[in-house]
């Protein structure tokens, strides 16, 4: 289904682009995308691969429904700014990137899998073209990628030239001979060395993650941001922290509170960039995004339904009960903690570092709350940039006050995934049991 | 259980479409024709988790016999040797 809607995107593109009209082209990849999701939710419902491909494609058609229903003439940006025809085409590239990545069994597919991904976002990353900051971010990340690409495949070299092997099965059945060569082991467990550490690269886990807030936003630590971005950009680097507490312990239950914390992370994190676009939207009537924490100000007595569902959102990531967040951190720290683990000391250590981390780190997320309900807005307001310079931000209230540009689709994905994260707690089976029937289908099918 | 299921999902979905609503600043009942698909929708939404509720209890219970029977020819195989 995707590779049809691909294909035909590509025709459709230069043949009738001129006909089309932008926000049919968003409505068919968004459409396109719920399908595919839709399909293969049918046929493969208890499979790993296919539930997480399954979720995947949904986030993807709901990122794509909060782009701009504005005339792009009108960005800042020029008038080399991208069209949705492009950008629906590198969302659709990336969803397959990371389909297939899921669904990879080969060290081959694996790699080429991650690159048709990452070359989607590169891209996404410099779409617009006439903006300094996003070529500095899209450069930096397009070099930082190579890198870790090239590592990877240094890894899948390292791993084929002393095995002979690409197949996931095949090298760990070598693996589990007894008497395989030294030689040999020392190769692979280099190479495996090699591809987990391109892997965190990619996921941006510290200490490999300088990258990703410059990509985000364009150096300093999450405590003293005031750029949104950044500081949003820190907390996902805390929470691939937690992502990957979960991972090392490869158990049942931590695979289980491993799908749990992914599903939720994404469901919040993709509202809270949604939310920030349709804020964007109605402060300032054109496509521009929100930069500072300063803009949010008193913006409650502006939107009160957004920055409730944005408060929403900061409470859920900072782990505050009953929102879905504290429910996933809880279930992380208690497979951690486990009695099946309880020889292992050093997951204590890491479970106390996390709770420790995300305390602090709730700091943050109730600044933004703070200047959002309780700091009033300044019309004119200077705010100095990361590297000194300064810039100048108009709030002036007629600006405030402009007529909303939100779309219907884009305030209903809002409306249904701050309900999901409120309302979880009355109905968490579902959620659960579904990442327990996933966990288990790892283990024992 | 669907008749609950149904009401449940019925009044989610027009909570839904009246808290959009809100969040552009229209009024909350504006479109009615959208509060009741919403409503539809969420009433076959809410249907559809309880069929997938008890799709996944069913097959859970499979997997944790499958599991229980994995790990008593693993130890319990092993005793007998």
């Amino acid at each position: 289904m995707l590779t049809i809607s691909l294909i035909s995107l590509l025709i459709a593109v230069p043949l009738f682009s001129y006909r089309i009209t932008p926000d049919l082209f968003n409505r068919i990849t968004s459409l396109s995308l719920a399908f595919a999701g839709y399909l293969s939710g049918f046929f493969h419902v208890t499979n790993l691969s296919q539930g997480i491909e399954v979720f995947l494609l949904v986030v993807g058609s709901i990122i794509l429904i909060s782009w701009a229903n504005f005339s792009i003439n009108t960005s800042r940006y020029g008038s080399e700014t991208p069209t949705i025809s492009e950008y629906s085409l590198l969302i659709i590239f990336t969803t397959i990137g990371g389909s297939l990545l899921i669904s990879s069994s080969d060290i081959v597919s694996m790699f080429l899998s991650i690159e048709l991904q990452s070359f989607a976002v590169y891209v996404l990353a410099t779409l617009y073209r006439n903006s300094e900051s996003a070529t500095a971010a899209g450069l930096k990340y397009f070099l930082l990628g190579g890198l870790s690409s090239s590592l990877i495949l240094l890894g899948t070299a390292l791993i084929y030239s002393n095995t002979g092997l690409t197949h996931f099965d095949s090298i760990y059945n070598l693996l589990s001979v007894e008497d395989i060569d030294s030689g040999v082991f020392r190769g692979v467990q280099l190479g495996i060395v090699l591809i987990g550490v391109g892997f965190l690269f990619k996921v941006a886990a510290a200490p490999f993650h300088n990258w990703a807030p410059d990509v985000y936003d364009g150096t300093v630590l999450g405590l003293s941001q005031y750029k949104i971005k950044r500081l949003l950009t820190y907390s996902t680097i805390s929470h691939v922290g937690f992502l990957l507490l979960a991972l090392s312990m490869n158990t049942q239950e931590s695979v289980e509170s491993f799908i749990f914390y992914l599903v939720q992370y994404t469901i919040t994190n993709v509202n809270v960039f949604i939310v920030l676009l349709a804020l964007g939207y109605i402060i300032s009537n054109t496509p521009y995004d929100i930069e500072f924490i300063e803009q949010l100000k008193s913006q409650f007595g502006q939107n009160p339904f957004l920055s409730v569902s944005f408060a929403v959102c900061l409470f859920s990531i900072a782990g505050i009960p009953p929102l879905i967040g504290f429910f996933a951190k809880q279930i992380v720290l208690y497979s951690s903690m486990n009695e099946n683990n309880a020889s292992f000391i050093g997951y204590y250590f890491l479970s106390i570092t996390a709770i420790l981390v995300s305390v602090i780190s709730a700091f943050y997320y109730l600044k933004i709350v703070q200047a959002m309900y309780f700091e009033k807005s300044t019309s004119f307001s200077e705010i100095r940039s990361s590297d000194g310079e300064r810039s100048t931000i108009e709030l002036s209230e007629s600006t405030l006050y402009k007529a909303t540009s939100v779309s219907n689709l884009h305030s209903v994905a809002i409306a249904t995934l701050t309900i999901v994260i409120v309302l979880f707690i009355f109905q968490p089976i579902i959620l659960l049991n579904s990442c327990h029937l996933l966990a288990l289908s790892l283990f024992y099918y | 259980m669907p008749m609950s299921a149904t009401v449940i999902g019925a009044l989610l979905g027009l909570g839904t479409q009246m808290y959009s609503n809100a969040l552009r600043k229209l009024p909350y009942m504006r479109h009615p024709w959208e509060h009741l698909l919403g409503m539809g929708l969420g009433a076959v939404f809410a249907n559809q988790m309880v069929k997938w509720d008890a799709k996944a209890q069913e097959d859970l219970d499979k997997l944790l016999v499958k599991a229980r029977q994995a790990n008593e020819r693993r130890y319990f195989d092993d005793d007998e040797d």
